[in-house]
Parts: structure tokens; C-alpha cells; sequence
């Protein structure tokens, strides 16, 4: 009867640590997560709204962390469909991506022509990728930057292992010259492969100074 | 044998001590060890 009673509370024990686990996973890293992109919102906003603090990392220069080691408002990525409005930061590490979307350091600049690339979670840390696996064939996507905007239209998706990093030099069926690549896990709240989503430059508008 | 100490107000702060001592040492190592383990790998090389 003792034995039954201790498994017993064994068992309670470890439903309770899971169950922490599942709060931790989605609430608590998603607390953490949208209080830093908060602070970048804000932060992209007043860059916006003055021209003279733009950031120099698009002219070269690029300003990944600000003086206290946090990551710096990149660019704004907006998903419409999927109701994404997220400051991307540079860097795809795991303490980068804790502050939201990352750009892959390998891949170009937003402003630049070619294939550019953001990696973002599914589940956890406010989670904004979680719904990419709705975005179809012809779904907009908007990159914001301090010089201009650009719209992307979604032209393929595809699932591929994490080992398939080539993705990342953009879709082999498109003819177009600049691209932009958004990557997550999938299925939700695994890390077995990964979700590739897509988009061609469709649009690109400049910021008046 | 006994385990926790026979005074009431000790025991409640022994188990006290105990259970937030575990859920920290979960929150802090375990579950980010378990997130990035299993959970959230979105990037290729990150």
C-alpha cells in the first residue's frame, strides 16, 4: 500500500514538472519575449520618426547591439494574414531569436538586392511564426526598413530536415533576383524539421528623409 | 526516519524552500535546456 501511495506522488511530482514545463514554454518565454519587442517597436518607431538617428547598419555599417549588448531594431516584418508585426533583430543564436525574428548574418541585407533570409519561433518565446504553415501561394509579406518598404509575395513553401540550409540561397524555381526566405520549425512544437516559406520582391518603396 | 523537521513552522519552510529551490533550478537549466533541445531549433546553423 506504501509502494502504491510513493508512485502515486511519483507520479503527481512529475505531471506537475511537466505541466511547468508547459506554462514555461508558453507563457513564460513569450512574457519575456514580447516585453523586448515592445522596447524595439518603440525603438524602430523613433528611428522612423527621425531621420537623422537612422540606424547605419543600412548603409554598411551595420549596428547589430546597442551600448548595454541588446540586440538593435533591424526592420519591421509584417504578415497580414497571419497578423505578424514583428521587429526582426540581427542573428539567428537562440539568445537572438529570444528577442524576436532574426535575420541570417549570411544572407543579404533587407536593402539589399539578392536572397535575404529570417528565422523565427513556433512555439514559445511569442511564438511568431506559429501560424506560417496558413501562408499560400500569392500571401503578402512586408519588410520595413529605415530606407524603404518592400513587399514580398509568397511563391512556394516547402518542408525540408535541418541539415537543408541551402534554402537559404532562395527558391530554386524563381527567376527572381531578390527574394526573402522566412524559416521555422515544423511540426509545432518540435525541432524535427523545418518550415521554408518562400517570397519574391514584388514592390519596393523609398523612405522620404 | 524522519525527514522534515517535527515543528510545523520549520516543515512548512523546509518544503517551501524545496519546492522553489526545484522550480528554479526547472526554470532556469532544465526547461531552457529542454526548449532548445527539443522544442524551438528554427534556424539553420543558430
Amino acid at each position: 500500500m506504501k509502494a502504491l501511495r510513493t508512485t502515486g506522488n511519483v507520479f503527481i511530482f512529475l505531471g506537475l514538472s511537466i505541466l511547468f514545463f508547459v506554462l514555461y514554454e508558453l507563457v513564460g518565454t513569450s512574457i519575456v519575449t514580447k516585453a523586448r519587442q515592445h522596447t524595439l517597436q518603440a525603438q524602430f518607431d523613433t528611428e522612423l520618426a527621425n531621420p537623422a538617428t537612422l540606424n547605419p547598419a543600412f548603409t554598411g555599417n551595420v549596428k547589430i547591439l546597442d551600448a548595454s549588448g541588446h540586440p538593435t531594431a533591424l526592420a519591421r516584418l509584417i504578415i497580414p494574414k497571419i497578423n505578424v508585426n514583428v521587429i526582426v533583430v540581427e542573428g539567428v543564436t537562440l539568445d537572438r531569436l529570444a528577442y524576436g525574428p532574426g535575420h541570417y548574418p549570411q544572407t543579404k541585407k533587407f536593402d539589399q538586392k539578392g536572397v535575404a533570409a529570417v528565422a523565427g519561433h513556433r512555439t514559445g518565446w511569442s511564438a511568431p511564426f506559429f501560424n506560417l504553415d496558413k501562408l499560400v501561394r500569392g500571401d503578402e509579406v512586408v519588410i520595413e526598413t529605415l530606407k524603404a518598404t518592400y513587399t514580398y509575395r509568397v511563391t512556394d513553401t516547402e518542408v525540408v530536415t535541418p541539415s537543408h540550409s541551402e534554402v537559404l540561397q532562395g527558391n530554386p524555381r524563381s527567376q527572381a533576383t531578390t527574394q526573402l526566405v522566412l524559416t521555422t520549425c515544423t511540426p509545432k512544437f518540435t525541432a524535427k524539421n523545418r518550415l521554408i516559406v518562400f517570397t519574391d520582391l514584388v514592390k519596393s518603396v523609398a523612405r522620404k528623409a | 526516519m524522519r525527514i522534515l523537521p517535527a515543528n510545523r513552522g520549520a516543515k512548512i519552510t523546509t518544503v517551501l524552500v524545496l519546492v522553489l529551490g526545484y522550480a528554479a533550478i526547472l526554470w532556469f537549466y532544465v526547461f531552457p535546456w529542454l526548449d532548445k533541445t527539443f522544442v524551438n531549433r528554427p534556424a539553420f546553423g543558430g
